[in-house]
């Protein structure tokens, strides 16, 4: 994700977070819709540095938390910390391709359902665990396509 | 989650009253448009349904009023209410909370009861100006006092995952050994606690078991609100004083046995005569034939004598229309 200007790929990452919130916001297609927000969060956090990948975690986790407030707090926490570990994990994965990139978005977004569920777990609030075994694993799985999808999008345009 | 709730709710309400506003302003308009489209023949079924009932008890109403008059019982309290639109909210931790379509603005408040036409669905949880989150009774932190229609067997209900295969299903507890409400019996809000108004079905007794310790029983109770058939979804406002019944049984179809509580108590005249005699307590269970829940038609008969297809309708006192063909037409009001 290096084509492109500093303000395209940021116009790029907005694009992403506003689909994300007229979808399972405005329109109500909950997990129909996938989670862009992860997939903006990690595809920024490639370009970014360690610690605004953090705080723009952070501050994308307190505006989904407006949005569902039963993970507030909990879903700033882990999308501040998965955008951390998406910055320094271009020292382990380097290259672009499309195969690391589905596997980089996948596994970041199942790192993210689990981290909340562990969260979510201390106030009886995390749900069935084959939520997290067969939901979370499929929800992710949607996530790296649409991230893929939406990637490919931004190189044609860029 | 490591911020007081207080600082929670503050902070989330700000964030949708400015950086989410477009969104949840899409979302209250694409939850107009999709009561828009709503099947209307249903729609029309329903109100035609509503429009029989409200005619078939519009004596009753009359008598009753001046029945409570001549006994002079204070006015009972009826509630207001809002209707809404309820979508299911996606991610971890969502499961069992819906966003409404209603918020302060249309005069919700904050933890009021949410029912279907089927019962109760939830409870109102964090509210905002425009919109507002709803817990459903699948949400693990869902509670609801309730009771058997006969008011014998009272408890606390709360949802049960995994303990009766995959279904999900609320336990009532606790329950004594010497009440043993049957298989399918109707369970109804008690009214205990004052969240939910008394007499909204919430469910039917499933099966029976017992808790760990072994000394109270446990039901599992059906409900009658399904989750994927949450819609259209009517959020309870404060009470306010008519002249109807404040048990919302009635609304259902279903008839209340067990006595009220002392919530419309006759109002004593400093003159009264003889005072009224306290309230007795409502009798412990005892070993004896319990009273059947009854139900009650909903669909009451209608006043007026029939009118069959092909034969005019002739208001009474007026004149029967004559034929053009020369024959007089039968008039139907007065009989044949």
């Amino acid at each position: 994700m290096t084509e492109g200007t500093r303000w395209q790929f940021v116009g790029f990452i907005a694009v992403l977070v506003i689909l994300y919130f007229l979808l399972r916001v405005g329109l109500g297609l909950g997990a129909l819709a996938p989670d862009l927000l992860v997939v903006a969060l990690l595809l920024a956090a490639r370009r970014m540095r360690a610690g605004w990948a953090a705080g723009l975690g952070f501050a994308l986790g307190l505006l989904d938390g407006a949005a569902h407030p039963q993970t507030m707090g909990a879903g700033a926490i882990a999308l501040c910390a998965l955008g951390y570990l998406g910055a320094r994990s271009r020292e382990a994965l380097a290259g672009d391709g499309p195969v690391l990139l589905a596997l980089y978005l996948f596994a970041g977004k199942w790192l993210y359902d689990l981290v909340v569920y562990l969260l979510l777990m201390s106030d009886h609030l995390s749900g069935p665990l084959s939520m997290l075994v067969l939901g979370s694993p499929l929800a992710a799985l949607y996530a790296a396509a649409a991230g893929l999808a939406a990637a490919a999008a931004y190189r044609a345009v860029a | 989650m490591l911020m007081p709730e207080v600082y929670k709710d503050g902070l989330g309400h700000a964030l949708r009253a400015s950086v989410l506003r477009p969104f949840t302003a899409v979302q209250r308009g694409s939850a107009d448009r999709a009561g828009r489209y709503a099947d209307a023949a249903a729609l029309r079924a329903e109100r035609d349904s509503l429009a029989s009932f409200l005619v078939g008890q519009a004596t009753l109403a009359a008598e009753n009023r001046e029945l409570r008059q001549l006994l002079g019982f204070r006015p009972r309290l009826t509630y207001s209410f809002a209707a809404a639109e309820a979508t299911p909210l996606a991610g971890p931790g969502s499961a069992g909370v819906y966003r409404l379509s209603a918020g302060r603005r249309d005069g919700v408040g904050e933890g009021a009861p949410v029912i279907t036409a089927e019962g109760l669905a939830g409870q109102v949880g964090q509210l905002g100006t425009e919109s507002s989150t709803m817990l459903a009774w699948t949400h693990p932190n869902f509670r609801v006092s309730v009771m058997t229609l006969d008011g014998e067997t009272y408890g606390v209900a709360e949802p049960l995952q995994g303990e009766r295969g995959n279904e999900l299903m609320l336990g009532f507890s606790p329950v004594a050994f010497h009440t043993a409400p049957d298989t399918g019996t109707l369970i109804v809000t008690s009214g205990d606690g004052g969240v939910y108004p008394r007499g909204i079905p919430v469910g039917k007794v499933a099966a029976s078991g017992t808790d760990p310790d072994g000394w109270q029983r446990i039901y599992y109770v059906r409900p009658l609100v399904s989750p994927a058939q949450l819609g259209h979804v009517l959020v309870l406002g404060a009470p306010v004083p008519a002249a109807s019944d404040q048990d919302l049984a009635s609304a259902w179809g279903v008839r209340l046995t067990a006595p009220a509580r002392a919530d419309t108590a006759p109002a004593l005249s400093p003159d009264a005569a003889t005072p009224a005699a306290p309230r007795t307590a409502p009798r412990p269970a005892a070993p004896r034939p319990r009273p059947r829940p009854r139900q009650v038609d909903p669909t009451p008969e209608l006043p007026g004598r029939p009118v069959f297809p092909g034969q005019p309708r002739v208001p009474e006192g007026l004149p029967a229309p004559t034929n053009p063909g020369g024959g007089a037409a039968r008039d139907t009001s007065r009989g044949a």
